[in-house]
């Protein structure tokens, strides 16, 4: 195609700006509203991901009358303290199945700063500890020594420098990357420093805490390769009186449940959207077909084929929707982008901005399709054309 | 540019301007407007960073409502050209304010973070278009 | 080059007939400048449609370099006018919101590509006097230089045929004589014409006159211009290959 064509394109789509601005906003809507629906639930797919591989197990033990707590305080943060006999612990670790197992205990705090908000604090068993141990790993720099947190990304402080629990003063050696889910909301340091910080709480702390000695409040298990966790969670269950496991499936059931109404009000605006658009814009394009005639004409009178005129029609919507699912889904990610925050406590569900590569293809998904449509909205017009006797328009009735 | 399109123009800056300045006191108000507020080791009260920025911005809303009188009182391609650069630096300047200049409360849950900021971060991007625009077709 | 036998084209509206064309015979041949006179609603046009195979005869065939028009499929007959024909209309027929330069351009879409259409239309352009006009639009030119441009698109894919219908109607006549002189400079260096129109003044600039009434067509005359050679004028001497 040279460059004459692409000409022809221009000009034909800056000669009608207002129906093609409307063309346009309707392509702009139908992508924006595909592409939101799926970056909301990437987001939250690839967030849960985060913050579920971030705490590292398979399956999380917790007692029987705290699952939605411990639920929460993976998902959204919520600081929660409960406590169950330790001794399950041991039992735990023998179930077949278990490759490692780790004990918690969670403590909420008031979290004393300029802008006070409760803070999740998880004292993690440094012998057996999977969860903080591999991002250590990946720092090396960085050691959980005496009095020393790791904070999430949401919590207000800088590495170097200090933050008080319970009158006691922890030292930031670290801070995690953001995963959209409670990690972010939480600190982890040392049970041995908990228990320290707990005694000490009488005399320095507004309110006195109590750990109770030989009490944890999860017990974290990572099942052996080829193992299924849903069946070692039963047998956990099953074994081990007074518990309630949550599965990596059951967050995300969770999760999804929360989302179910928010995606379902999206997915049926998309096909609201869609539906209505192809017989407007089939409406717009005849119309525009129809005005045309007298041009089309000129054409096959000099040459072109009925397949060219349909390729032309075809281009100029294509190139409209092109247009419009750009505008789209650059605003709808803007949108979403800047209002990250108030999506995710509004809608009360773990979010993440999904990868580059997923946003991607949900992009190139939206344009796709807004193509398809383009295409379909251009049959009607297009079946009008081939149907016409040029040389009749041209002679305006004269013989 | 017709002379009608650059006093439409105009209006709009205007009306964006006083959205600026009500955004952060009315429209979606930071943290002080609910009653939260900073207390000092000595017990006083003081207003946290939103509480600046929302004053920073009411400033800012202020220039862009005189960005836009000056192309409504005198439409000339230099008044346009004028208004364009000088709405750029301000859209630039209310979405800088509050994101690193001085800053909103750091907390997720803060009213001043889920809906002061973003709805400051797009009135400035809106600002910057109709700049941009003002100076593409200044002619 | 064009052979029309018993062309004939009935429209049909509710219950009653309309013969535009009925029974028309023509042969046209290389070189030759036929004006087809008649009042509106003759049917001179839809005959001239018919032999450009834009429009489907109800009977008869057209014959255009002997191959049989009517059996063609869509593609082929338009790839023939695009190559062969040569079209200018009543009105100027220029597409509004494309400059001058494209709209003498146009039918070069219409075949394959070639590098020197662009420099070929400046050309025609400069042989019409309007170079200078090459990048303005349709809208800021008079009739007489609408019409002209008109003829350079027709020419732009060196056509063995121009046909033209009615191609001077909205003119005034200080124009009307001005393009009738361009068809008899293009006839002059060889270009086969077929030509309609209602005004008999023009007859003189013909090599054959047909007149048509009421669908039929009659030969009235057959004039043989003296010095019927090429003359250098230079309009086609850039013809393309």
């Amino acid at each position: 195609m040279n460059s004459l064509f692409f000409r022809l394109i221009r000009s034909s789509l800056a000669n009608r700006p207002y129906r093609n601005i409307a063309t346009v906003f309707v392509f702009a809507l139908i992508a924006a509203t595909l592409f939101s629906t799926q970056f909301l639930m990437k987001g939250a797919e690839q967030s849960l991901d985060a913050g579920i591989s971030r705490m590292g197990a398979d399956i999380l033990v917790v007692p029987e009358e705290s699952s939605m707590a411990g639920q929460s305080i993976i998902l959204t943060g919520q600081p929660t303290s409960f406590f169950f006999d330790n001794s399950g612990f041991e039992s735990i670790s023998r179930i077949p199945g278990v490759a490692k197992a780790s004990s918690q205990v969670y403590i909420a705090t008031l979290f004393a700063s300029c802008c006070a908000a409760p803070v999740q604090m998880i004292a993690i068993d440094a012998k057996n500890d999977f969860t903080i141990t591999p991002w250590l790993q990946e720092n090396p720099g960085v050691k959980l020594g005496k009095d020393d947190i790791i904070i999430g990304s949401n919590v207000i402080q800088n590495v170097g420098k200090d933050l008080m629990f319970f009158g006691h003063n922890f030292h930031v050696v670290g801070i995690l990357d953001r995963t959209g889910t409670g990690v972010d909301n939480s600190v982890f340091t040392r049970i041995e420093d908990a228990h320290v910080m707990a005694e000490e709480s009488g005399t320095r702390a507004v309110r006195k805490l109590t750990i109770p000695y030989g009490m944890v409040s999860a017990v974290l298990v990572k099942v052996e390769p080829g193992s299924s966790p849903q069946v070692v969670a039963a047998d956990i269950e099953e074994h081990v009186q007074g518990t309630k496991t949550i599965l990596r499936e059951g967050l995300l059931h969770a999760v999804h449940g929360q989302l179910v109404a928010t995606l379902q009000l999206l997915y049926g605006s998309f096909l609201a959207v869609a539906i209505v658009s192809i017989p407007l814009l089939g409406t717009i394009s005849a119309m525009v077909a129809n005005e045309r005639k007298e041009e089309v004409s000129i054409f096959r009178a000099l040459g072109a084929t009925r397949g060219f005129v349909v390729f032309l029609m075809l281009a100029e919507t294509c190139a409209l929707a092109i247009i419009g699912s750009i505008i789209g889904i650059t605003t709808a990610a803007g949108v979403l982008v800047i209002y990250q925050d108030y999506i995710t406590h509004s809608l009360n569900i773990p979010f993440v901005i999904p990868s580059g590569v997923a946003i991607l293809a949900d992009g190139t998904g939206a344009l796709v399709l807004a193509l398809g449509i383009a295409g379909i909205a251009t049959l009607y017009p297009a079946y009008l054309t081939m149907r016409a006797e040029p040389y009749e328009v041209i002679r305006g009735g004269e013989s | 540019m017709t002379c009608k399109l650059t006093s439409g123009i105009g209006a709009f800056l205007i009306l964006l301007g006083i959205l600026v300045m009500l955004t952060p006191w009315i429209i979606f108000p930071v943290c002080e407007v609910e009653g939260m507020y900073l207390k000092t080791v000595s017990g006083v009260q003081m207003p946290m960073k939103c509480g600046w920025t929302a004053r920073a911005e009411t400033g800012m809303g202020a220039l862009i409502i005189v960005g836009g009188g000056l192309l409504i009182a005198r439409g000339t391609p230099e008044t346009r050209q004028a208004v364009g650069v000088f709405s750029i630096a301000t859209g630039i300047l209310v979405i800088l304010f509050p994101t690193v200049l001085i800053g909103m409360c750091a907390l997720a849950d803060h009213p001043c973070r889920q809906l002061t900021l973003p709805a400051l971060e797009i009135l400035g991007i809106i600002v910057i278009v109709a700049g941009g625009y003002l100076i593409w077709k200044r002619e | 080059m064009i052979q029309a036998t018993g062309l004939t084209k009935v429209y049909k509206t509710g219950k009653s007939e309309v013969r535009a064309v009925d029974g028309a015979d023509l042969d046209v041949n290389p070189r030759e400048f036929i004006l087809i006179l008649g009042r509106s609603g003759s049917g001179k046009s839809t005959l001239l449609g018919m032999l450009a195979g834009l429009i489907r005869p109800s009977s008869g065939t057209v014959r255009f370099k002997g191959r049989d028009i009517g059996s063609l499929p869509d593609p082929a007959i338009s790839e023939l006018r695009a190559r062969e024909i040569g079209f200018v209309f009543q009105f100027s027929g220029l597409i509004p919101t494309v400059t001058v330069l494209d709209n003498v351009l146009l039918p070069t879409l219409f075949i394959p590509a070639r590098p020197e259409a662009r420099s070929y239309a400046l050309d025609l352009l400069e042989r019409m006097d309007l170079a200078d006009r090459a990048g303005a639009y349709p809208r800021t030119l008079s009739s007489g230089e609408m019409k002209r441009v008109a003829i350079a698109r027709a020419l732009i894919n060196g056509p063995s045929l121009l046909i033209a219908d009615e191609p001077t109607g909205d003119l005034d006549a200080y124009t009307e004589y001005e393009i009738m002189d361009l068809f008899r400079q293009l006839n002059n260096e060889g270009m086969t014409i077929v030509m309609v129109t209602h005004n008999p003044d023009l007859e003189q600039y013909a090599t054959r006159i047909f007149g048509m009434d009421r669908g039929r067509l009659v030969e009235r005359s057959h004039v043989e211009h003296a010095g019927q050679g090429v003359m250098e004028t230079g309009l086609l001497r850039y013809r393309m290959p």
